[in-house]
């Protein structure tokens, strides 16, 4: 049995069998040329929500289905304009405050969907502490067992991106487009750094999200004005 | 078998001779369900097989999962389970395998073999068609299962033979024979749809056929091949053969060599199925790929598999529309676990699992996914949503919806999975004609609040902003108040004034938006409507 499961596993797989694509944006930030199957992916920081579509899009563009699981209000336009194939997004109900629902929701959607896109339960903790951590591991064997990417939007409330295997946090996002009492919201400049245990060596890459045609684009670090910008976004972080 | 025979497409050949053994139904029979109970097998939310007492209380295949319960509000729905209908079917596979060892399996519930050889063993195609008929019927009995009668058809070529059987469970008690050279005529008075229903035509295809007037398959057979092959293409072509009873393998289907079949021995049995299905994806990616590299796609395919005991399991499966790599998995799949199912039949490990080739033609781009047919992962999701709605309710697994509206709640809306159609997402998504002006501009907020959240917008001295009704703004926005802690603002814009239903008083409504950001970067959309500020979406 053994061996003929190290025959099995040693042979090629395709690469659509290991990775869903990704927007070509995201190439020079991401370790592997895709999103990895079974491993899940905590986006974090201000625009970790734009940033968890814009990373789902490509896939389901290629026949990819993606389930939302307890986010509701997610913009439906908007995730239309970072380019998901919105015929193929279903939004499956959860309460946030019942971590057990939650993991048992997502589990069951993890057997029929490619991409879970999801917000961890914040609710206080009810149980011993150890409870939240059983749950989430639930919902990580039933994502390695299936080869589904599971992505988690987390806005600094809960503490989730430690079970992850890999991390991209907005560290720094600016909109263009909007002054004072003229103009509108035209398109955010966003640096994201990629990190977590499944990333050997920390990437920071510079982003359009959305882009001016909705889409996310990278900025070309090699450009004097983008480096000069980085560095005052740097300035603000430490001040 | 071995060598390649290359058959000129000129050349007339003799149509075959074929049974076709259809069983009714076939989801809700192996679901075990009595006759007299009302029930119906979903897949992607429409209806594919109903009992009897539902077909009599109007449940259609093809309804929708609230049109059937509108028919029917007792009924039972079922969701589908492949595996279980391979399973129930394999025992009446091995019974006409008794019979005739060389036949092929279209899907659970349908089953063809050539009739040539077993018909002059039993006497002819009447006797033959009996027999089976009775055979079939007592597997079904000895199984406790409760079918519709089995429908037998004989005819020259698959498609007449299917056709002829399909109808043999509606329209006569009994076997139907078309006799040898009248398929044609067989045909020539019955609806183009039923090329839809074999299996042979996509949907799109048979639906243009009706509204150029070509309602009956004799229609279509009357036209010049030629015509329709220049208007309809290779799917055209061979539609046209099939309306005039000619053979469902096209000219230039040839015996593939012994090399392209696909094998993989294992070292040591293996005793988990999923391990043997996954060895199968490789191997049919690999004849698959085999094949597409000339060109070429599989309609027919053997699937051997061996124990460490010397048990063989050989199945073909046959699929008009040729074999991708996932319905060849889906066949192994099925065949194995009826394997497993047949108490005494498998007694170790497998150890050799091998797919053959035995029917190849030239790819001639008229598969199902040109026409928009549906993937693997299509299937699953379709699937998942039947199941989460089980689960959790029809409320709790929805899809979104065009509405239209100048508020972002307004233009998109959630609607319940269990009522849409989820297989033709176009009328449900597509925007409708007409701008609306007022709506506030692109990108649109990531985050969309279902419950707005009141807030207070003020200025540099902490007094409320007021909006006039003419989109004036009382002073330049400074801070954006949330439960009491104030957020100062870095910029803002607006007005974008929606003035909604002026003419009916009781649902009118003035909305003034204004995009913010506050000094932490982060994106708002807020509205003023009667002096109270509310936050309507993030832009997170």
């Amino acid at each position: 049995m053994d061996l003929a499961r190290v025959d099995v596993t040693s042979s090629i797989t395709l690469a659509h069998d290991r990775y869903l694509p990704v927007d070509e944006a995201f190439a020079a930030l991401l370790p592997d040329p895709g999103l990895v199957r079974g491993r899940i992916v905590a986006c974090t920081g201000a625009a970790a929500t734009s940033l968890a579509l814009a990373l789902a899009s490509r896939a389901t563009t290629t026949g990819s289905w993606l389930a939302v699981v307890g986010m509701a209000p997610i913009g439906i336009e908007a995730a239309r304009e970072l380019g998901v194939a919105i015929d193929r997004l279903v939004s499956i109900d959860a309460d946030a405050c019942r971590p057990d629902e939650w993991a048992d929701r997502v589990a069951t959607a993890a057997d029929g969907f490619e991409l879970v896109l999801t917000v961890p339960p914040t609710g206080p903790p009810t149980g011993p502490p150890t409870r939240a951590e059983r749950v989430f591991r639930k919902v990580r064997q039933r994502v390695q067992a299936r080869g589904v990417v599971l992505l988690i939007v987390d806005s600094g409330a809960s503490h989730s991106g430690a079970g992850a295997d890999m991390v991209l946090e907005v560290t720094a996002g600016e909109w263009e487009g909007l002054g004072r009492g003229h103009g509108h919201l035209f398109r955010r400049r966003v640096v994201v750094r990629a990190g977590g245990r499944r990333v050997p060596r920390p990437v920071e890459r510079e982003l359009w999200l959305p882009g001016i045609a909705g889409r996310p684009e990278l900025i070309e670090p090699a450009t004097t004005v983008a480096t000069a910008t980085a560095g005052n976004i740097e300035l603000e972080r430490a001040g | 078998m071995i060598v390649p025979r290359i058959v000129p497409g000129i050349v007339p050949r003799i149509v075959p001779r074929i049974v076709t053994v259809w069983c009714p139904d076939w989801p809700v029979v192996a679901a075990g369900v009595a006759p007299t109970v009302p029930a119906a097998v979903l897949r992607a939310n429409r209806v594919i097989a109903r009992s009897p007492a539902a077909a009599l209380a109007g449940v259609r295949s093809g309804h929708r999962r609230r049109e059937a319960q509108r028919c029917c509000p007792e009924l039972i729905v079922l969701d589908h389970d492949p595996a279980r209908d391979a399973r129930q079917f394999e025992a009446v596979i091995r019974a006409v395998a008794e019979l005739s060892p060389r036949l092929d399996v279209v899907e659970p519930g349908w089953l063809c073999l050539a009739a040539r050889g077993p018909s002059r063993y039993f006497g002819g195609d009447e006797a033959l068609a009996e027999r089976l008929t009775a055979v079939v019927t007592g597997v079904l009995d000895s199984l406790g299962l409760a079918s519709a009668p089995v429908g037998v058809g004989v005819a020259d070529g698959r498609v007449a033979a299917t056709i002829a059987a399909r109808r043999a469970d509606v329209t006569i008690a009994g076997p139907a024979v078309v006799a040898p050279g009248e398929s044609a005529s067989y045909l020539a008075g019955l609806t183009v749809g039923w090329l839809r229903e074999v299996g042979e035509a996509a949907p799109e295809l048979v639906e243009l056929f009706i509204r150029l007037g070509l309602s009956t398959l004799g229609d279509l057979a009357a036209l010049p091949a030629g015509d329709v092959y220049a208007r309809f293409g290779s799917a055209g072509l061979h539609v046209h053969r099939l309306a005039g009873g000619g053979d469902d393998r096209p000219p230039g289907t040839t015996d593939p060599p012994a090399e392209w079949s696909t094998e993989r021995a294992f070292g040591e049995p293996v005793e988990h199925l999923e391990t043997v299905v996954f060895v199968a994806k490789q191997l049919a990616d690999e004849l698959v790929a085999t094949l597409a590299g000339g060109g070429r796609v599989c309609t027919r395919v053997i699937v051997i598999a061996e124990t460490e005991h010397g048990e063989r399991s050989e199945r073909a499966w046959y699929r008009a529309v040729g074999l991708s790599s996932s319905a060849i998995v889906e066949r192994v799949r099925w065949q194995l676990e009826g394997w497993i199912a047949q108490p005494g039949a498998l007694t170790g490990g497998v150890t050799l699992l091998r797919l053959v080739p035995d029917q190849v033609r030239g790819d001639d781009g008229d598969q199902l996914g040109l026409w928009g047919g549906r993937s693997q992962a299509d299937h699953d999701a379709m699937r998942a949503v039947t199941r989460l709605t089980g689960l959790f309710g029809e409320q709790a697994v929805c899809v979104p919806a065009w509405r239209g509206g100048r508020l972002p709640a307004e233009r998109y809306q959630w609607v319940s999975a269990a009522a849409a159609d989820l297989e033709d997402p176009s009328g449900r998504l597509s925007p409708g004609d007409g701008p609306w002006p007022g709506g506030s501009p692109r990108p649109s907020p990531s985050v969309v609040f279902t419950e707005p959240l009141d807030v207070e917008v003020v200025d540099e001295q902490g007094g409320a902003i007021r909006v006039s009704g003419r989109g004036e703004v009382s002073a330049s926005p400074a801070a954006l108040v949330v439960r009491g802690a104030a957020r100062p603002l870095r910029a803002w814009a607006g007005p974008w004034l929606i003035d909604q239903r002026w003419w009916e008083p009781r649902r009118h409504r003035r909305v003034a938006q204004f995009q913010v950001v506050t000094d932490d970067g982060e994106a708002y959309l807020v509205a003023a409507e009667q002096q109270q500020w509310w936050i309507l979406a993030a832009y997170a």
